[in-house]
């Protein structure tokens, strides 16, 4: 009796289980793949539930897992580290896999995508190679004034002035080289004057806009071989108006490639007075920093190198100083609302309380781009337009620049809710479709717009969605769609499904695929 | 040689000549001011010296033929790959060079580099020299993959190796690398499951900068060990099955510092506490020979013993002050010697009871007794000529004294005259050698003194007198063997 009452409990207690199953592939030669580390985890909390091995046709089976979503990853020697459903490596989206009565998460097929690389000589002037240089695989983003290029990967020149670039997603790459920043020997010019290598772009070009393009596909390797050229350096006598705290500071240049990235393009120099000297610098235009410890930004300036010496002077003026009015929508103060600016490397910096007002202000703020979050505890607030004076405003961004006043408008909806939905074609779930919403109105900026990828059943989440008219779209293969260009969004509005969102605690859709061009 | 570059510069850094070597390697300048440097340079090179640039101050405006020698520079490179042949991404490569600096041989990190999506890796611009490689690590994954956790229990992790076989140097090559060599140095690695070790730091403060190390023995485990900084929480993790010492240090000054031992099994070790200690104060007193002030004088303590770790190697150092006292802030425990830098007049060291200048003084997390140092009441004097022509000029000459299990010595460069006078020695017997560039004698290794025996003479110095000693240059092939 002791025996069948505890097997009862047991039955009772145990909660229901599927089976997770499928292969691993190549996705390009579609070939099975043996040996590959599967592990499952929580999609949400991202704790481990379960590990497996693929076997030699690919296959690969978690037999009994709760009712759930999980991401699932494949980690192998000579492929990157991925998770199920990305469409290509690094990107953003994935999918998870969902388990539950009704769905068949058993014949699930994992296309691993292989990196690729790019490689590539740097040489000087004498076809000579140059060793230690930093190389770096950029990409392009964004139009118009919100372009930017952001840095994937980074290599070192060895000896043989060699470099590789790995574990690169498919792309269209710039190579860009920085100088010798770490050099302990002068080089001089064929006239004996003091020279250096600026910051230069495959093939050999200093100015970005000549800069040629690698493209690589996945598993290709590409070659791209950077000639530097030699360049009369000149010196920056500088000056540090502001105190330097606990008498650390350090003075370094970088090379403004393109934002948020930046390149160093000289050493870094302890600061032990007011009074400092960076030498060796190539002609252009630079920002240059001062930083205390643990790196915190005292100062910045863009200065242009040309006359030697260059007199620079920083920290003598005080920095911009930036003030923002939120209109919070559907709340009747700002109370309980925080405005932060998230930094280049993604860092609240600064954050601040809205008063009652929806006003705040951040007082000195260093230059550079920043992107505004409004937020309450954990929930964010969709921003509906940023507005400022002449310059400030860039994309999804603002700009602060070196001195002045900025006075931010930002208009945000604290009544945004999520939406769920499901895209079914031809009766049965999609998984692995980019879904789109974007509002109805023309005028509308990509801030409001809404994205995220299909998981196993079919559904998906849009965050903080504020009431609205809108198009959606679900697209099986258009992730080429660059939703921030006019011209393309023009296009794509005629094939818009119109939603009317209000809110509600269930906001929920079904889509269908829309119709795509090959 | 070719293609080296050649400049007179003045003392404001001013270029006033220049010329790129042709295929003769020769260069003239006519008329060149005095109160300039001659400089002489080629990338992937270096001079004697060890320096990147080979330079010469201009005193005087009379004629001058230089002859420049600089060395080419090395490579190792080589394939790491696993058990299967696959080639393991992300692997730390070492070189670790082993030289002989102050009278020990020192292997440290000359050099590193990561292994490629190939396998591969490349250590560039190596002195030539003797070096140890060693790969160690952990096969880079979570590329890409930003919400993956950093470690999973059970990853694989893969060495230390040292090559050709072996976890430690003792069953290791030393590898040759002669000037302009590259060398290939494969790896075959099998991985071992391995786990971290979590824990937090004590007596910690928001602003140390900690850096954490995995040992076993004096070996460096390949572990990366992050420290949280506000809260003192560590993960050391890649570490696989063993004992091991765990050990974390801040940067700056005072250097704090704490070690404790860890046992892995086939799980994560969590729970761990480390106490970061700034050690303790030593204080002592010196006695001079009539009750005289001793000028300007210090007292260092370095490790005992020759496998000292290198922060206990390092000197700790405490002035004396105008009534003969001193006070060495922030020792860590261990076995030290201690010595006045550069006299070898010291006749007694006592702690208590504890005969220091010849057993060497143990300091624990208490401290010790304070230190009473007696200077020598008798002195002799020793005058030491180099043979070996025009190059003994530029020599060094190094004297020993060898107390019971310590060794004391003191290092100075020949005077323009030929003739060094050493004269505020105790009495007792010493060692003598000359040498150019760096020490290459492992003068603190008992066993190396007593194998170079032909090399170095051995003078007693008697109270009142002067000894006189003769030592030669060592060819330059020995000294670069030795280095």
């Amino acid at each position: 009796m002791i025996a069948h009452l505890w097997l009862a409990t047991l039955l009772f207690v145990q909660a229901p289980a599927y089976p997770i199953a499928g292969t691993v592939v190549h996705s390009v030669t579609g070939v099975p793949l043996a040996g590959v580390r599967m592990s499952l985890t929580v999609s949400r909390s991202q704790k481990e539930v379960a590990r497996t091995i693929s076997a030699d046709d690919g296959y690969f089976r978690f037999a009994s897992v709760p009712a759930g979503k999980y991401s699932l990853v494949a980690e192998k020697a000579g492929f990157v580290t991925q998770p199920y459903g990305q469409r290509s490596l690094y990107a953003r989206y994935s999918s998870a896999i969902v388990t539950a009565e009704g769905e068949n998460t058993e014949g699930i097929v994992f296309r691993m995508i292989p990196s690729a690389a790019i490689t590539g000589k740097v040489t000087d002037e004498l076809n000579e190679p140059l060793p230690g240089l930093t190389i770096f695989a950029c990409l392009r983003s964004g139009h118009g004034d919100d372009r930017r290029v952001h840095i994937l990967h980074r290599a070192t020149t060895n000896d043989l002035g060699e470099y590789r670039l790995h574990s690169l997603a498919k792309g269209a790459y710039f190579i860009a080289v920085t100088g010798r920043v770490w050099q302990s020997q002068d080089i001089l010019d064929a006239s004996g004057q003091r020279a250096g290598y600026a910051p230069a772009f495959h093939p050999g070009v200093s100015d970005f806009a000549r800069a040629e393009v690698v493209t690589v596909e996945p598993g290709a390797q590409a070659r791209a071989d950077v000639r530097m050229s030699l360049a009369k350096t000149v010196t920056i006598q500088g000056r540090f108006a502001g105190a330097i705290p606990e008498g650390r500071a350090q003075a370094f240049l970088m090379a403004p490639m393109g934002k948020p990235s930046r390149l160093l393009v000289s050493e870094l120099v302890n600061l032990s007075g007011p009074a400092f000297t960076i030498r060796d610098v190539p002609p252009g235009t630079y920002e240059l920093t001062v930083a205390g410890g643990s790196q915190k930004v005292l100062a910045r300036k863009t200065v242009t190198v040309e006359s030697d010496p260059t007199e620079v002077t920083l920290g003598d003026a005080p920095m911009a100083s930036v003030r923002a009015k939120v209109q919070l929508r559907g709340k009747p103060s700002g109370a309980g609302f925080l405005i932060g600016l998230l930094d280049e490397d993604s860092r609240f910096n600064p954050r601040r309380m809205l008063d009652e007002s929806g006003s705040v202000d951040f007082g000195e703020v260093l230059p550079g781009r920043y992107t505004p979050v409004v937020y309450s505890g954990t929930v964010e607030a969709a921003l509906l337009s940023i507005t400022a004076g002449p310059g400030v405003v860039s994309g999804q961004s603002i700009v602060v620049p070196e001195a002045g006043q900025v006075d931010l408008r930002i208009v945000a909806d604290a009544d945004s809710f999520n939406v769920s939905g499901k895209v079914v074609h031809a009766g049965r779930p999609r998984p692995g479709v980019i879904v789109v919403l974007i509002p109805r109105s023309e005028n509308a900026t990509a801030l409001t717009y809404r994205f995220d990828q299909t998981d196993s059943d079919g559904s998906f989440l849009w965050q903080a969605v504020p009431p609205g008219d809108y198009l959606a779209f679900a697209f099986e293969h258009g992730e080429a769609a660059d939703y921030a260009d006019e011209a393309v969004m023009n296009k794509l509005r005629a094939k818009g499904r119109p939603l009317s969102l209000k809110g509600g605690s269930n906001t929920e859709v079904r889509l269908e695929l829309t119709a795509e061009e090959q | 040689m070719e293609r080296a570059s050649v400049a007179v510069i003045d003392l404001q850094e001013r270029v006033l000549h220049h010329a790129l070597t042709g295929p003769d390697g020769r260069f003239s300048f006519p008329k060149v001011r005095p109160l300039t440097r001659l400089r002489v340079w080629r990338r992937g090179y270096r001079d004697e010296s060890q320096r990147n640039v080979w330079e010469k101050f201009l005193s005087s405006a009379t004629s001058a033929e230089f002859k420049v020698k600089l060395f080419e520079l090395g490579a190792v490179t080589g394939t790491v790959t696993g058990e299967n042949g696959e080639p393991l991404l992300g692997i730390t490569v070492q070189a670790l060079s082993s030289k002989v600096s102050n009278g020990r041989r020192q292997v440290s990190q000359y050099a590193y580099n990561q292994t490629n999506d190939l396998g591969q890796y490349r250590l560039w611009h190596l002195s030539p020299g003797q070096y140890y490689v060693k790969a160690l690590g952990r096969r880079s994954v979570s590329l890409g993959v930003g919400a993956m956790p950093l470690t999973r229990e059970g990853e694989l992790a893969y060495g230390p190796q040292y090559f050709p076989s072996g976890a430690t140097k003792e069953e290791a090559a030393l590898l040759n690398l002669q000037p302009g060599e590259t060398l290939q140095v494969d790896f075959r690695l099998s991985g071992r499951p391995a786990f971290s070790i979590r824990g937090r730091l004590l007596q910690h403060t928001l602003h140390d900068d900690v850096q954490g190390e995995v040992r076993q023995g004096t070996e460096t485990m390949g572990s990366r060990v992050k420290v949280e900084l506000a809260t003192g929480r560590f993960e050391a993790a890649d570490v696989p099955a063993g004992s091991y010492i765990l050990s974390a240090r801040t940067r700056g000054t005072p250097v704090r510092r704490g070690e404790t031992q860890v046992t892995v099994g086939s799980a994560d070790v969590n729970g761990v506490t480390l106490n970061l200690s700034a050690g303790v104060t030593v204080k002592g007193a010196i006695r001079a020979a009539g009750g005289g002030r001793v000028d300007m004088a210090s007292v260092e303590l370095s490790g005992a013993s020759l496998d000292s770790p290198p922060e206990r190697y390092s000197a700790n150092t405490g002035s004396v002050d105008s009534s003969n006292e001193f006070q060495i802030p922030n020792v860590l425990p261990g076995r030290y010697k201690v010595q006045l830098p550069n006299r070898l007049d010291v006749a007694e060291i006592r702690s208590g009871s504890i005969d220091v200048l010849r057993e060497g003084l143990t300091i624990t997390e208490t401290g010790c007794a304070p230190l009473e140092l007696t200077l020598a009441r008798e002195r002799g004097s020793l005058e030491v000529e180099v043979a070996g022509g025009a190059q003994a000029r530029t020599a060094w000459v190094t004297v020993v004294r060898i107390v019971g299990e310590l060794v004391y010595s003191q290092s100075q460069p020949m005077p323009p005259e030929g003739l060094l006078s050493l004269t505020e020695l105790a009495p007792g017997e010493y060692r003598v050698f000359a040498w150019r560039f760096e020490s290459p004698v492992e003068y603190e290794n008992p066993a190396v003194l007593e194998s170079l025996a032909g090399r170095i003479a051995t003078i007693v110095v008697r109270n009142g007198e002067t000894a006189k000693a003769t030592v030669a240059l060592p060819s330059e092939a020995n000294e670069g063997a030795a280095r």
